[in-house]
C-alpha cells in the first residue's frame, strides 16, 4: 500500500500498530504505517472504587484507569511513554468535553488527561478544555491536538450522544447536522479545524444514561454505576462498543430488547458511509481491564 | 336598515367571539397560575421562555423531538431553597394537544393518571400533558421536602388548565385487545419509526407533517407484536407510500399476506384506504392477523 494514500480509517485502525513499534505518531502519521492492522484497538477499563459511596469520583482512581488503558493502548511499560507517543511539547492541544449539566465529562477526568499532557512538556496555556464555545477558543483555534472525551448516554434524535457527536461544537450551527437523526455526523470529522488531530478518544462510562425521560432527557433511574472508561484511537469504535454496552442494559433493565429510538445509525454510518473507523464488533479487538461483574461485552 | 341591523350584529358577534378568546387564552395560560413560593421554595431568578430558534439553547439533545411535533415556545421557572435542589418548571406550549399527546408517548416508560390527561412520575421528576400543554417539573436529587413540593406544583398546574384536548383521530383505529396501553407512540415523523423495533433508517412510508403514525405493542399470553399505523391525506398518498416500502424494505414483502422473516417472527402490511397497516416482530402467524384483521374491520367500519 502506497504510504501517500492512506486514508485516515487506516490511520486510525494503525494507531495501535505504530504504537507497538514505538514510533512517534505524530508529525506525519501517515508516513509511519506501511501496513494496516485489521483491527481497531480498544480498551474498556473497569474498578468499582472509582465510585465512592457518598457517590463522587475518586481522582487517583481516575487517573490510575486513565494511565493503565493509555498503557495498554499503547503497548507501554510506562504511563509517560504512552502519552509521549501522542502528545509533543510544542502541541496546542484542545481537551474537547461536554458539559450537559446532568452527565458532563467529570472535571477528575479532565484533570487527570490535563496532567499528563503538561507531563510531556506542553506548557498549560497551550491547554484547553471545553465544551461550548471551541470555535471563538484561542487555544482550540490553533490546536495541533485533540483529545475528545465525553460521557455515553442516550439521545432523542441521535440515538446515542457519542464520540463523534461530541464534535458538533465545532460547527456554527449544530442544528444543520441534525438531519436523517444525525445520520452523517461523523462528515464533522472532516472539518479542517479537528481534521487528522485526534490522538485519543476516551468515552466514559462511569455512569452511562440508558434511556431518555422527560424534555431533559435525563432521570436518575436511567443511569447505572458501570465504573467504566473506553479508550482508543478510533473513536467509532469506542463507539460501538459503548453502544452496545448501553443496548445490553437496556435489555436487562427492560426485559426485553428494546431498542435505541432513533437508532444510533451515525456510527454504522461513520464507517460505512464516512469511513471513519470500524463500528463492526469484529473488526475491534477490545481488551478488558478490571471489574467484570456486569460488563455486558 | 336590515343592511345596519346585519351589520350591528356581525360587530356583536365578533366582539364576543374576541372576548370569549381573550379569556380563554387567560384561563388557560398555566405559567400565569403559578406560586411565587411553594413549601419553602421561592422563585429567585426571573422567568426564562425560548422559542423554536433558542429552545437549542435551553434543551441539549431533546429540542428536536419538540420541533418533530409542533412548538411554540416554552416557559421555564426556577425555584430555589437553600439546603435544597433548584426545582425546575418547563410548560411547552405545544401547537395542539396532538403534539403534547405525542412528545408525551416519546418522553416517557410507564403511563400514569395523577396529573392532566396521562402522567408519569419518576425519581424526582413528574411529566404531564393537558390540552396543548406538555408539562415537566423535575428536582434532581430527590428528597422528601422537594417530592411533596414538586406533587403540589404539578396539582397547581394541572387545575389551572381547564380544558382537555383531544387524542389524534388515528388512536380511534387501533384494536384495544392485547393492546400494551403504555406502549403507544404517536408521530408524524419518520424519526420515531423504530420506536419498539428497528424497521428502517429511511423515510419508507413516506411520512410527513401530514401523516399520523402510530405505534404499539401487543401482548397476549405467549405471544407479542409490534402493531404500526400510518393514515394518509388519501388514498392515492397510502397506495404510494406502499409502493415505497416494497421497494425499500429489507425484506421481499408479499402484499397482504402475513410472511416469516429472516429472523423467525412474522410480518405482514396492508393498505386500507387511505391507511397503512403492517405487524413485525410478532410471534405467531395467528397473532399477527388477528390484529391487521381487527385494525381492518375497525377502518372499514
Amino acid at each position: 500500500m502506497s504510504t501517500k494514500n492512506l486514508t485516515r480509517r487506516e490511520f486510525i485502525k494503525t494507531g495501535s500498530l505504530a504504537a507497538a513499534a514505538g514510533t512517534f505518531i505524530l508529525n506525519n502519521p501517515r508516513a509511519l504505517f506501511a501496513a494496516p492492522e485489521e483491527k481497531s484497538r480498544v480498551v474498556l477499563i473497569r474498578n468499582k472504587s472509582v465510585i465512592n459511596e457518598d457517590g463522587k469520583l475518586n481522582p487517583e482512581v481516575i487517573q490510575e484507569m486513565l494511565d493503565e488503558s493509555a498503557r495498554v493502548l499503547f503497548n507501554t511499560k510506562e504511563t509517560s511513554q504512552a502519552w509521549k507517543k501522542i502528545i509533543k511539547p510544542e502541541d496546542i492541544v484542545g481537551i474537547k468535553t461536554n458539559v450537559w449539566n446532568y452527565l458532563r465529562t467529570p472535571i477528575e477526568l479532565e484533570n487527570a488527561i490535563k496532567k499528563r499532557v503538561m507531563e510531556c512538556g506542553v506548557a498549560e496555556e497551550k491547554i484547553g478544555i471545553k465544551d461550548r464555545g471551541v470555535l471563538r477558543d484561542p487555544v482550540f483555534q490553533k490546536a495541533t491536538a485533540l483529545i475528545n472525551s465525553r460521557p455515553m448516554r442516550t439521545h432523542y434524535w441521535s440515538g446515542v450522544g457519542s464520540l463523534i457527536k461530541n464534535y458538533i461544537m465545532f460547527v456554527d450551527k449544530p442544528a444543520d447536522w441534525h438531519g436523517d437523526s444525525c445520520a452523517d455526523l461523523a462528515a464533522l470529522w472532516r472539518l479542517p479545524i479537528v481534521a487528522d488531530k485526534t490522538r485519543l478518544n476516551i468515552l466514559v462510562m462511569l455512569t452511562p444514561q440508558f434511556h431518555n425521560i422527560g424534555p431533559h432527557g435525563f432521570s436518575p433511574e436511567y443511569v447505572w454505576k458501570y465504573y467504566g472508561l473506553i479508550v482508543g484511537v478510533d473513536p467509532v469504535a469506542c463507539d460501538a462498543v459503548g453502544l452496545k454496552i448501553i443496548e445490553a442494559k437496556r435489555k436487562e433493565y427492560f426485559g426485553e430488547d428494546k431498542p435505541l429510538n432513533p437508532p444510533a445509525k451515525h456510527i454504522e454510518l461513520a464507517d460505512t458511509r464516512h469511513n471513519l473507523g470500524n463500528a463492526d464488533l469484529k473488526k475491534i479487538n477490545l481488551i478488558k481491564i478490571g471489574y467484570k461483574e456486569g460488563i455486558f461485552i | 336598515m336590515k343592511t345596519l341591523l346585519y351589520l350591528y350584529t356581525t360587530i356583536i358577534i365578533s366582539l364576543l367571539f374576541i372576548v370569549a378568546n381573550i379569556s380563554a387564552q387567560i384561563k388557560t395560560d398555566p405559567s400565569k397560575n403559578l406560586p411565587g413560593d411553594i413549601n419553602g421554595w421561592s422563585v429567585i431568578e426571573a422567568d426564562r421562555h425560548f422559542d423554536n430558534e433558542t429552545l437549542y439553547d435551553y434543551i441539549d439533545g431533546s429540542a428536536e423531538m419538540f420541533l418533530s411535533f409542533g412548538f411554540s415556545k416554552v416557559f421555564n421557572r426556577i425555584y430555589s431553597r437553600n439546603n435544597q435542589p433548584d426545582i425546575i418548571v418547563d410548560i411547552f406550549y405545544m401547537n395542539s394537544s396532538y403534539d403534547a399527546f405525542g412528545v408525551f408517548t416519546h418522553s416517557v416508560g410507564k403511563l400514569e393518571h395523577e396529573f392532566g390527561q396521562q402522567s408519569q412520575q419518576t425519581e424526582g421528576a413528574i411529566i404531564f400533558w393537558k390540552s396543548n400543554y406538555y408539562v415537566s417539573i423535575l428536582c434532581h436529587p430527590e428528597t422528601s421536602e422537594s417530592r411533596e413540593a414538586i406533587s403540589k406544583l404539578a396539582g397547581i398546574i394541572d387545575k389551572s388548565i381547564n380544558e382537555t384536548g383531544p387524542l389524534p383521530e388515528i388512536i380511534n383505529y387501533i384494536p384495544n385487545r392485547n393492546l400494551v396501553e403504555e406502549s403507544v407512540r404517536y408521530f408524524r415523523h419518520y424519526n420515531w419509526i423504530n420506536s419498539h423495533t428497528f424497521i428502517s433508517n429511511d423515510n419508507i412510508f413516506n411520512i410527513d407533517q401530514n401523516t399520523n403514525g402510530i405505534l404499539a405493542q401487543y401482548k397476549e399470553k405467549n405471544g407479542n407484536a409490534i402493531f404500526l399505523l400510518i393514515m394518509y391525506p388519501d388514498e392515492t398518498s397510502s397506495a404510494s407510500a406502499l409502493n415505497k416500502f416494497f421497494e425499500s424494505y429489507e425484506e421481499k414483502v408479499v402484499p397482504d399476506q402475513i410472511q416469516q422473516s429472516k429472523n423467525n417472527t412474522w410480518f405482514g402490511i396492508k393498505r386500507v384506504k387511505n391507511f397503512i397497516a403492517g405487524i413485525f416482530d410478532s410471534s405467531s402467524k395467528d397473532f399477527a392477523d388477528n390484529i391487521l384483521s381487527s385494525a381492518e374491520s375497525i377502518i372499514n367500519k
